[in-house]
């Protein structure tokens, strides 16, 4: 945000004033929703997620003490939102992904493995298997580009720690789109 | 296979912008829930799994605000008043869902006795930790601190519902109550008038709108007709033609033979139950309206709604209520919100971070020092020591595997030094993750009730576990479909997360029924060198199966004796033949 003019209405809505809520929420929907569409993937999560995270967001308003973090602060609400969709969505997945690398599918498979193009169903599903953690840094620092201070921010990790997941999260994610190169 | 950075992108915002959601309607949705609930801390309106303090924190929460808000007489129910009419739309009498005390009366020591009854109750439930592969299954549990009434329902926990509840009261094995869903107060308390609910569905449930799955308690009167429709093609099922057509009508009038009566609401047509033809019947009935089918003869412009029950006033059902708790904040003074900017409080953990491997475990103490003026009162009521709530955060995996609980609430113990109060949870490596502080609940010397969020405003420091070697358990069970009456053999594999080496010599508890619940009590078995556990139950009956790695007090598994550290896969049986 957060211009003099969202400022105020998120003062108004800390003290009650729902129609400035409204405001916000029309204003912020659409960003919350597309970062909860692509880190979960389908339609009804996401609706889920957004209306989660902005109904937890008005819950939680009073205790806000930095108005000009608002988006920050509605970010990592979205997040947690995001886990507890995926969480309520499924019931536990009995088989693990293995933890092989690409470079060991790509031995195993012989060379022109790794230059597959990666079409959208494959990645969809790769993606669909890292945990939420994984999949919400690579949505906010590739897809929203957000710089590593503000994914920390929204975390609510140390700047250090986002660095070394994301690596991580590229990492998960090679794995498993060679797994989907098995296919 | 290596994506670079601008194909990911791609793929990002592909996920991002595909669908066909309209976010406008989501806003709408949003803010139809804001308009029905108050801004406000938290943890008073979600559940909060684990440790049964956890459900006293909520229990607290819950009734300190039934105390603040609610009137001191004790509500009869609906349907009191005799004649429903547009008279008593202006004027209608608040009604009110059913405490936890008052729902725990009416299942009363036998509930097979209240089989079929509906009720409402407003209530924490939480969802058991559970692989359902049944087809009615146990999901949730209401913990009433020294006892649970468990919950089942045929499908997963609706992301969205949420508290007041609808339940029918039930026998089946898997639970004493039944969830129909969450329910949707109207403008002038729980229920509705039939006026307020037919002009309403044309937004909720009209074309265009996002299917929402709550319920609507409606005061009005149920109409059969007399009249033996000549059925056409097409008019068949329930809303059909034929005898016993019927709708919710807003008062007790004739019902035309040949047209649908004005304001009313189409309903399932009656089966030869009460009341019959011409019998109309006067209540507060709980529905699920829906878009009008194409064969819903003589269906009103409000469309139709499957009839999900009467719901009986505490009188009708006969209810005797246990007397009301005593406690410390009776008769006093309306407790005065105070301004969170000035409720800061310090917060300390006795360790920044922790490595824990295989089965260890270790403790950790949260101290939170309330300043002068904004103490808690270590002489009052126990009940109302403050309440802190550890929240792992972005340290949690977010795989929906990890059976571990997110969320750990201790009641806190006062110290020597002013204001400072204590707790200490025991962690394990399936902890792995960064936990703060997400919440407070704490009152003053004056019973005023201090709103810290220090999740939100970021004034908890953090406290990293570096987990390795997680002990993982898988549950297999043969034959399946498990058969009532026969054996049934739990089977699985302890290993290690890391290695995936099998661990030997593990003690693993095999539960059924409320052993599946925290703080159950099942069975116990070791793994083989190979990892391997295998535990025989002579006859299975139609309870939920569960497995759990356990141990020794102390050493293992974690933060409490009675929360399992892998409460990992159930089923519920049922009845093969």
């Amino acid at each position: 945000m957060e211009g003099p003019l969202e400022r105020e209405l998120i003062e108004q809505a800390r003290r009650g004033d729902r129609a400035a809520y409204e405001q916000i929420v029309r204003r912020k929907v659409e960003t919350v929703y597309r970062t909860a569409r692509a880190i979960l993937g389908n339609d009804a999560d996401a609706d889920d997620a957004t209306q989660e995270a902005l109904i937890g967001a008005w819950r939680r308003l009073p205790s806000l003490r930095d108005p000009d973090r608002f988006d920050a602060w509605l970010g990592r609400i979205t997040v947690n939102a995001c886990r507890m969709a995926l969480r309520r969505r499924r019931g536990p997945a009995l088989v693990a992904l293995p933890n092989e690398s690409a470079h060991e599918l790509a031995e195993t498979h012989g060379p022109g493995f790794e230059h597959r193009a990666v079409t959208a169903d494959a990645f969809d599903r790769a993606f669909d298997h890292l945990p939420v953690e994984q999949r919400a840094i690579l949505v906010l620092h590739h897809r929203d580009e957000l710089p590593i201070a503000e994914v920390a921010a929204r975390l609510g990790v140390p700047e250090g720690t986002v660095k070394s997941r994301l690596s991580a999260a590229r990492a998960a994610l090679d794995r498993a789109l060679a797994r989907e190169g098995l296919r | 296979m290596t994506l670079d950075d601008r194909s990911l992108r791609e793929h990002l915002d592909r996920r991002a912008v595909a669908g066909v959601t309209d976010v406008e309607q989501i806003a709408e949705v949003v803010m139809t829930r804001v308009a029905a609930t108050a801004s406000g801390p938290w943890w008073r309106r979600i559940g909060v799994r684990g440790p049964s303090l956890g459900v006293a924190a909520a229990g607290i929460a819950v009734l300190i605000l039934a105390l603040a808000v609610l009137p001191p007489s004790i509500w009869n129910g609906p349907g009191t008043s005799p004649t429903p009419s547009a008279e008593r739309a202006a004027g209608y009498p608040a009604t009110r869902a059913l405490t936890a005390e008052e729902l725990d009366a009416v299942l009363g020591s036998d509930p097979s006795a209240r089989a079929g009854t509906v009720v409402i109750a407003d209530v924490t439930l939480e969802v058991l930790r559970v692989v359902c592969l049944g087809t009615a299954c146990p999901r949730y549990l209401i913990d009433l601190g020294d006892r649970e009434i468990y919950v089942f329902d045929s499908d997963p926990p609706d992301p969205i519902v949420g508290s007041p509840y609808a339940f029918r009261v039930t026998d089946h094995p898997g639970g004493r109550l039944e969830l129909l869903g969450s329910v949707r107060p109207g403008p002038d308390g729980l229920a509705w008038t039939l006026p307020q609910l037919t002009a309403a569905l044309v937004d909720l449930k009209g074309p265009g709108a996002r299917p929402v799955p709550y319920l609507y308690l409606v005061d009005a009167w149920r109409a059969v007709s007399t009249t033996q429709y000549r059925c056409r093609a097409g008019f068949s099922g329930v809303f059909g033609c034929g005898s016993g057509v019927a709708w919710l009508v807003a008062d007790e009038a004739t019902v035309s033979s040949n047209s649908a009566p004005p304001g009313s609401l189409r309903i399932p047509n009656a089966a030869g139950d009460s009341p019959g033809a011409g019998d109309p019947q006067h209540g507060y009935w709980l529905v699920d309206p829906f878009v009008a089918q194409e064969d819903c003869f003589l269906c009103p412009p409000a469309g139709a709604a499957d009839l999900l029950g009467r719901v009986l006033t505490l009188d009708e059902l006969g209810v005797t209520l246990p007397a009301p708790r005593p406690s410390a904040t009776a008769g006093a003074p309306t407790p005065t919100p105070i301004d969170p900017q000035t409720a800061a409080v310090e917060i300390g953990f006795s360790t920044g971070s922790m490595a824990l491997d295989g089965f260890e475990t270790s403790d950790v103490t949260v101290s939170i020092t309330f300043p002068a003026g904004l103490r808690p009162d270590p002489g009052a009521d126990p009940s109302l020591a403050p309440i802190v709530v550890l929240e792992r955060g972005a340290g949690d995996t977010g795989d929906p595997t990890d059976p571990h609980i997110p969320q750990l609430v201790r009641a806190m113990a006062p110290t020597p030094d002013a204001g400072q109060w204590t707790a200490t949870y025991r962690l394990t490596s399936g902890d792995r993750g960064i936990w703060r502080v997400g919440g407070v609940v704490a009152y003053d010397i004056e019973g005023h009730e201090l709103v810290i969020d220090p999740a939100i405003s970021d004034t908890s420091p953090t406290l990293e576990v570096l987990g390795t070697h997680v002990p993982d358990l898988t549950v297999l069970l043969d034959p399946y479909p498990v058969e009532v009456g026969r054996a049934l053999e739990v089977s699985g594999r302890v290993t290690d997360q890391d290695s995936g080496d099998p661990i030997g010599d593990v003690i693993v508890t095999v539960g059924s029924g409320a052993a599946c619940a925290p703080g159950g009590i099942g069975t116990t078995v070791r793994t083989n060198e190979n990892g391997d556990y295998a535990f025989m139950i002579p006859e299975a009956d139609g309870t939920t199966v569960c497995a759990w790695i356990s141990g020794e007090p102390g050493v293992y598994p974690s933060f409490d004796v009675d929360v399992p550290i892998a409460l990992y896969a159930a089923v519920f049986a049922e009845p093969t033949n």
